[in-house]
């Protein structure tokens, strides 16, 4: 049995002659909460397709559970719970109808836990899909996804359209699920507070290039914001390897680097700062300074 | 698989609907003609019974209604996204499409088996001066099941696009084509050889598209 519950091999894709996903390269391990952040049409929704097997490659290899993804076999298909970036279910079928579709279809079916998720959740039955809010389908589709006990859950922002209570009681919920031992979760958003929470790995992509992929807390130790203050104007020939982001204010220069060592501290020390503090970081600060400048990679 | 049949059958009720109904109207038809209004003369070796009654459906409606089925089936699964869903279940595209399939080829053997049946049935209650041999019988109904299936399968190949239009028109020209052939070579065995070979390639074709396309 492989290792990895996910695995990318040099994907590319192009789409109407636009490069989408450039070169891309991923291990998941399995037990992995793999958080996959990056803005809005990156490619995040196009790599989670191509895993599924929902669209193919230009190039490259693509594998879930071990399994080459354009070729995933019924069995396998049975072991990946999906939640899909706005909830695509068949919009004519009434809630009761697509339950027992989805439970008839499943090789596995917790029916205790799936009634245990209809209560919390309270759906109504009869009501047809279309019918519902964005936030009972988010539901809904996150309820037939874990009722089948799945080794590997792939979440597409699944709280995109919701309101704040909805995502707060989506993501509670997500959190006690996410507790169980030896599942796998692939989860991609740009809110990156629901994302920080919960992933313990994070990826991500920027302009179709995974530029970002170590734990949080490795990115957090790498990835440092500096406030110097100089006597006079900063430094023009302030050169240094990894800066992502760089802005000068009178005599201040905030700089964001990767891989601060030693050495570059010395560098920095050469120039005589009158003051010289480390800002700490949230995710949200970083994923703005690594998407809003020229790429960098992190990825271990 | 059985699902995925039952959920195809439950989305194209409709058709299934017709197909009942007209089935029942044709064989009162066919049941009144033979027991009551017999006649033994014959149009091109057919008693001109059977002719007339099996005339407008066989070779007007059903290939007409078969593909419009098949292009009702993939239009609908496009338009809906049903088989990105499904196949995120514990599916495969492979058994999608054959449930398709299936579907279709229950749907053409509900309307021709009940009038084959029958037929049979009534011919031998009601012997013809002309009775058609067991052979022609076979050739017959096999002839009028290869048609239902080769506009089936065109409509299959022609309903997975994204516009309306074309699968419409594609229907409406392509079906009088295909049917014209009966008329033309009869019943024989290189209409049947035609039919096979039109149905394998646009199944084929779909099989192709099916599999290798975004869903």
């Amino acid at each position: 049995m492989s290792n990895e519950a996910i695995k990318i091999k040099e994907l590319v894709k192009y789409y109407d002659g636009r490069c989408i996903l450039d070169d891309i390269n991923l291990e998941v391990p399995r037990g992995c909460i793999y958080g996959l952040l990056g803005r809005n049409g990156v490619g995040k929704t196009t790599l989670i397709r191509i895993l599924l097997g929902l669209d193919s490659p230009t190039r490259g290899q693509t594998h879930l559970l071990g399994c080459d993804s354009s070729q995933l076999s019924a069995e396998i298909h049975g072991r990946i719970g999906y939640v899909a970036e706005g909830h695509n279910l068949i919009q004519s079928y009434r809630v009761g109808k697509l339950i027992n579709l989805c439970k008839s279809l499943s090789a596995k079916w917790d029916q205790n836990f799936f009634d245990h998720l209809l209560e919390t959740f309270r759906l109504p039955m009869d009501r047809k899909i279309k019918q519902l809010s964005s936030g009972m389908r988010a539901q809904l589709n996150l309820s037939l996804a874990m009722a089948i006990d799945p080794e590997l859950l792939i979440l597409d922002d699944p709280t995109l359209g919701l309101d704040t209570v909805a995502r707060r009681q989506f993501l509670e919920l997500a959190i006690d699920i996410l507790q169980q031992d030896n599942r796998t979760i692939l989860f991609s958003s740009h809110i990156l507070s629901d994302v920080e929470r919960i992933a313990d790995r994070i990826g991500i992509l920027v302009a179709g290039k995974l530029v970002v992929d170590c734990t949080l807390e490795e990115l957090k130790t790498r990835i440092t914001k500096l406030r110097l203050i100089f006597p006079e104007k900063p430094p023009a020939d302030l050169h240094l390897t990894d800066i992502i982001n760089q802005q000068t204010q009178g005599r201040e220069l905030v700089i964001t680097i990767a891989n601060l060592n030693k050495q570059k501290r010395a560098i920095i020390e050469t120039f005589n700062p009158s003051s010289y503090t480390e800002i700490p970081m949230s995710l949200e600060d970083i994923f703005i300074e690594c998407t809003n400048t020229r790429p960098l990679s992190i990825v271990n | 698989m059985l699902t995925l049949i039952k959920r195809e059958i439950e989305d194209a009720a409709i058709f299934f609907l017709i197909a009942a109904i007209s089935m029942l109207i044709l064989t009162g038809m066919l049941v009144y003609r033979i027991a009551i209004g017999w006649e033994s003369n014959s149009v091109i070796g057919v008693p001109s019974v059977m002719y007339k009654t099996l005339g407008t459906f066989p070779f007007i409606f059903l290939p007409l209604i078969a593909a419009a089925l098949g292009a009702f089936q993939m239009k609908l699964d496009r338009d809906k996204k049903i088989s990105s869903f499904l196949v995120t279940l514990a599916t495969t595209r492979r058994q999608i499409l054959s449930a398709k399939i299936i579907t279709g080829i229950l749907w053409i053997l509900l309307t021709v088996l009940p009038i084959a049946v029958a037929d049979v049935v009534l011919l031998k209650v009601f012997p013809l001066a002309m009775v058609p041999d067991a052979g022609f019988l076979v050739r017959l109904f096999v002839t009028i099941f290869l048609c239902g299936l080769a506009c089936y399968s065109f409509g299959l190949l022609i309903g997975w696009r994204s516009e309306k239009l074309l699968p419409a028109l594609g229907i409406i020209l392509a079906t009088p084509i295909l049917v014209s052939l009966i008329v033309i070579k009869g019943f024989g065995l290189q209409t049947i050889i035609f039919f096979v070979l039109f149905t394998s390639a646009a199944i084929i074709r779909t099989w192709q598209k099916f599999m290798s396309s975004p869903l």
